[in-house]
């Protein structure tokens, strides 16, 4: 896997970023659902605490084509937080428990 | 102490148990497709998809195997027209967006102009007879309500305006047009699509079905069932108003999510944006309850608009057979100006799209049971009295058009 690099003071979530910090909500989805929760749960607890710093950092940077790449993989990188956040704070599995099967889902649009 | 029900706000709905054919019968399902389908109001998509002169998107009408052509014309006109060229019926627009100065069918060239006008035939001379002025391309009523595009497929069909009666007015002055920020999740489901706009409508199941994902901010503390605040009725249209938990204690990650997410950050889990400081119309939030959560419109047939203090999104079920359902969820939000919010959006997508998971996964289990036979009427509870009322106006819908019970 190609290193994605990170702002300055992030550079310790570099080993989930080549992994996690996915451009599009399908890519996300799918990395969440070909993962064991043990690798959901180990990408939440290093990701998860860093949460604050990482939006008030994100917070600062427009969201626009002139993004830079290390912002753009932090964002990226949390973007996968958020979609793989239920599994561990609601589920406790990868998938919705008793849930439609995700394979099945589309998404025709996906936000900008 | 008597009990009071919210289903004696509505005298002619019974209190009995409901049969359950039409929600599997083949014969009912064509009687559905010409009494309602081919006459009613049906929407199309949103303005702010094509706001420039020339944009246009297609709408797929999965229950007539349609593609329509929505497009906003030089004049700045919405028109919709059937996207069949006349010459021998090729689809004209083939990308599912864009922006186009004319309509050209790309098999053998036959090019209209953007008022659907026939223009230019590459070597007419080897047409016969042909009067161009006949042959523009086919239009579909449209007119727009709120943003809203609808189209209605009958030529004698009363106006948007009349259709919709007083929820019409009633929700005008919601910012719908703020939300030009769009997902859509879709599924092809097995399920009437009565009972897929049903799962929708009643928050009965909500501390069951959802207990690991919104029980708690749409039930709980003095409502642990989850009693709707109010239902409003408008003709076929109806509004359920569910109640929303003012004491919820959010999870890790929504806490920072309602921190950070701003006004476009908004959820039906309590992140509120700026809406949740406008004056909102009289039939959003229609009890002006201090526990309001959401509201759960159903625009007649097959529109359900979710209303909540901060975004909204739309449901639209497109049957394809008594027991098929092509369903589409699309989520509309304000722009993310920064990266934060732009991944606050991203998590209450995710939430929306993890809760309705919950929710789809029910109807095909209950459409199995009433096909094979097993199950043969419905016991709705109360608060189900959404679902009571659906089945209610179906059915004289249909009866009206056949002149006949049914
Ligand atoms: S079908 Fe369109 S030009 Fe022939
Ligand atoms: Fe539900």
């Amino acid at each position: 896997m190609t290193t994605k690099i990170l702002p300055h003071g992030f550079e310790d979530l570099s080993p989930f970023a080549a992994r996690w910090a996915l451009g599009t909500t399908a890519e996300r989805a799918r990395e969440r659902h070909n993962s064991s929760m043990d690798e959901i749960r180990a990408f939440y607890d290093a990701v998860f605490p860093k949460s604050s710093t990482a939006l008030e950092y994100l917070n600062k940077v427009p969201y626009d084509g002139a993004m830079n790449v290390a912002d753009r993989n932090l964002m990226n990188l949390y973007l996968s937080l958020a979609e793989i956040t239920t599994a561990v704070e609601w589920y406790g599995q990868p998938a919705v428990v008793d849930g439609y099967e995700p394979s099945l889902v589309r998404m025709p649009v996906e936000l900008p | 102490m008597q009990r009071e029900y919210i289903t004696d706000k509505f005298p002619n709905l019974s209190k009995g148990p409901v049969d359950v054919s039409m929600y599997h019968d083949p014969e009912f399902y064509e009687r559905e497709k010409e009494a309602i389908f081919s006459s009613s109001w049906l929407m199309a998509g949103r303005v702010e998809q094509i706001p420039n002169n020339g944009d246009y998107f297609v709408r797929t009408v999965p229950t007539f195997r349609m593609s329509l052509i929505v497009i906003r014309g030089k004049d700045n006109q919405i028109r919709i027209f059937q996207n069949a060229c006349r010459h021998r019926g090729n689809a004209i627009c083939l990308e599912k967006q864009g922006n186009t100065p004319a309509l050209v069918c790309k098999f053998h060239g036959w090019a209209y102009d953007l008022t659907g006008r026939l223009k230019a035939i590459p070597d007419a001379g080897g047409m016969f007879d042909l009067d161009k002025s006949s042959l523009g391309l086919v239009e579909v009523r449209s007119a727009v309500w709120n943003g809203f595009i609808f189209f209605n497929l009958d030529e004698d069909a009363p106006s948007l305006e009349q259709y919709l009666g007083d929820i019409g007015p009633a929700l005008t002055g919601y910012p719908f047009d703020t939300g030009t920020s769009r997902f859509q999740i879709a599924c092809s489901l097995n399920s009437n699509w009565k009972a897929v706009i049903d799962s929708f409508s009643e928050t009965y199941h909500v501390p069951t079905l959802h207990r690991y994902s919104i029980a708690e901010t749409l039930a709980g503390g003095n409502n642990k069932f989850g009693h709707l605040v109010d239902a409003v009725h408008y003709g076929y249209h109806r509004t359920a108003s569910v109640w929303g938990n003012n004491d919820y204690q959010p999870k890790p990650f929504q806490k920072i999510a309602y921190e950070f997410g701003g006004d476009a950050g908004a959820s039906i889990t309590g992140g509120q944006g700026d809406t949740a400081r406008l004056t909102l119309p009289r039939g959003v939030n229609p009890s002006r309850s201090s526990n309001w959560g959401i509201d759960v419109n159903v625009i007649f047939p097959n529109l359900v608009i979710v209303i909540g203090p901060g975004s909204y999104f739309c449901h639209q079920m497109w049957p394809v057979g008594a027991g098929k359902t092509e369903w589409e969820m699309t989520g509309f939000w304000q722009p993310a100006q920064t990266a934060a919010q732009r991944i606050v959006q991203e998590y209450f997508m995710v939430e929306l799209r993890d809760t309705v998971m919950e929710d789809l996964n029910t109807l095909e289990r209950l459409q199995c049971n009433i096909e094979n036979g097993v199950v043969k009427e419905y016991l709705y509870h109360d608060h189900e009295v959404a679902l009571r009322f659906h089945h209610h106006v179906v059915r004289e819908a249909v009866e009206r058009f056949s002149g006949a019970p049914v």
